[in-house]
């Protein structure tokens, strides 16, 4: 993070206004971007350090500000939640939450956040606040504590939360619609002609990584034999995806039970309300899978480079298919495709019917035992069948946590 | 010797071929009869076997890679310490099985994992 003054008047994106004169506070990708868009408009003054007041709990009060801030993406974003929850909870202070505007309708109607700033943001806003809590770069440790500890976890340990001392249901990142947004919802689907009762299947089409990518083709079969099932198809993506969504639309265009939501161009928070009617969402390792999980939605979640355990393992009903060849999981992050190939070639070994018997399995069609006898079920968190471990694993898990106790 | 056109030439003395001796068909099948027959024999012997191989061959690599990228993502995210397994995961990175093949595949297999299932 650095702080930047401003030069020029600058418009950034989505109605957000730098003001020539003033200090904002930016990620380095952000301010490479103004400066090449804006030579000489911006020049960084001090070190992010130099405001920077990480929380201290001892300190906190119900008389307190805490400023939390991470810019995205938005599964990011809402990995601040459950913290954000167990602060209000234990210390009733004022909470302020920062990040990009295209993010910031996700956090709406949250009973804990009293204030939203849209990122990059004026330093005053770091000055008015009594603690902060920076969260770029936590996901992207360099030191791999993130190889090993669910994204939520290594929020709370930033915040100085023992993570262990809440329950795996306290970790699910919580959305909330208010009345008025389910009843639209409703309304969304008699609009889209959806028969009460039917199917709703969600498929997010791309990630916002070319890495995390799933291969279109696989995910074109899949809505095809969804469709032979009578199930309804919701495509989500957002306005990068507006190439692929026009060539779905040619594809299913004699197709009535193919929502393209993606050449809707609807809003973030309409994706959001969609997702709360489906009955199964598929999605590459992104938004969905996250968006899905804190709506309680049954998920589908497809993962090469990272493990579905980093980022699932909290949610309700939900499946990762996990990509097992030799270089995964790379944990590779960035905005790169692989570099064996795009789709990332790992995802070759998941079927569409793999997928689709992930989805007949959440929706009570056919379970998985009855075709696949090898999986990992976890509950709240903990492995509690697996075909890949001794026979002595879980009788040494518990004999350990004996242990502990005494 | 003959004459012909004032050239003196010698006249070769011609052998005749015997003629060929009939050969006794050994075969009661008409070539059609045996192109099919070749065919079914390779259809309903020889490619079962050799499909059978290449799936066993496959089953045992496959095996192989469940257990060992299974223990790989298990011991990488923490949720077993298995040190053994984490030299022979080195290895298998670094092995023929981490390259990806011209059609855009890899050698590897999937694993489900659930998370919390109500039902």
């Amino acid at each position: 993070m650095e702080i930047v003054e401003i030069l020029v008047d600058i418009n950034v994106y989505q109605g957000l206004t730098l003001k020539k004169g003033h200090e904002y506070v930016m990620v380095g990708a952000v301010r490479n971007q103004l400066s090449k868009i804006y030579p000489g408009g911006i020049n960084v003054t001090r070190n992010f350090s130099d405001v920077y007041r990480k929380i201290d709990l001892s300190a906190l009060t119900n008389k307190k500000e805490v400023f939390l801030f991470r810019s995205g993406g938005i599964g990011d974003v809402m990995f601040m939640l459950p913290l954000i929850k167990e602060l209000k909870k234990r210390y009733s202070p004022r909470i302020k939450v920062g990040t990009s505007p295209m993010y910031c309708s996700a956090l709406g109607n949250n009973p804990d956040i009293d204030e939203t700033v849209l990122m990059p943001f004026d330093v005053v806003e770091m000055d008015k606040s009594d603690f902060h809590l920076m969260f770029e770069g936590v996901i992207e440790d360099p030191t791999k504590k993130a190889h090993f500890f669910h994204s939520v976890d290594l929020f709370l340990e930033e915040g100085g939360i023992d993570s262990k001392t809440l329950s795996s249901s306290d970790k699910i990142p919580k959305l909330y619609l208010n009345d008025d947004e389910k009843l639209s919802a409703i309304k969304k689907m008699r609009r889209d002609g959806v028969l009460e009762g039917s199917r709703k299947i969600g498929i997010q089409i791309e990630s916002s990584s070319p890495i995390r990518t799933f291969s279109l083709d696989k995910s074109v079969a899949v809505m095809r034999k969804l469709l032979e099932e009578n199930f309804y198809v919701f495509i989500f993506g957002g306005k990068r995806q507006q190439e692929v969504g026009r060539y779905l639309d040619e594809l299913f265009e004699k197709e009535s039970k193919i929502i393209n939501l993606i050449t809707k161009d609807i809003s973030l928070r309409d994706s959001i309300i969609y997702t709360s009617v489906m009955d199964v969402m598929i999605a590459p390792d992104s938004s969905f899978i996250h968006i899905a999980g804190a709506l309680e939605v049954p998920i589908v979640g497809l993962y090469g480079c990272f493990p579905s355990l980093l980022r699932m393992k909290y949610y309700k009903n939900a499946i990762g298919i996990d990509c097992n060849v030799a270089c995964a999981p790379s944990f590779i992050h960035g905005h790169s495709s692989c570099d064996k190939g795009f789709p990332s070639p790992c995802f070759s070994v998941i079927s569409v019917q793999n997928i689709l018997d992930a989805v007949y399995h959440l929706i009570d069609f056919k379970k998985i035992s009855s075709s696949y006898p090898s999986y990992n079920e976890f509950v709240d968190g903990e492995l509690v069948k697996s075909p890949f471990v001794d026979e002595d694993f879980f009788e040494k898990r518990a004999d350990s946590k004996d242990g502990e106790k005494e | 010797m003959s004459v012909k056109e004032g050239v003196l030439t010698k006249k070769r003395k011609v052998h005749k071929r015997p003629a060929p001796k009939k050969k006794k068909k050994t075969f009661t099948k008409s070539p059609i009869e045996m192109e099919r027959m070749i065919k079914s024999i390779v259809h309903d012997i020889v490619l079962p076997i050799e499909q059978r191989l290449n799936s066993l061959f496959l089953n045992i690599q496959n095996l192989k890679a469940n257990v060992i990228a299974s223990n790989t993502i298990l011991e990488k995210t923490g949720v077993i310490n298995r040190e053994e397994f984490l030299k022979e995961c080195e290895d298998y990175q670094k092995s023929e099985f981490s390259a990806a093949s011209d059609d855009g595949t890899m050698d590897g297999v999937f694993v489900f994992s659930l998370y919390n299932m109500e039902n």
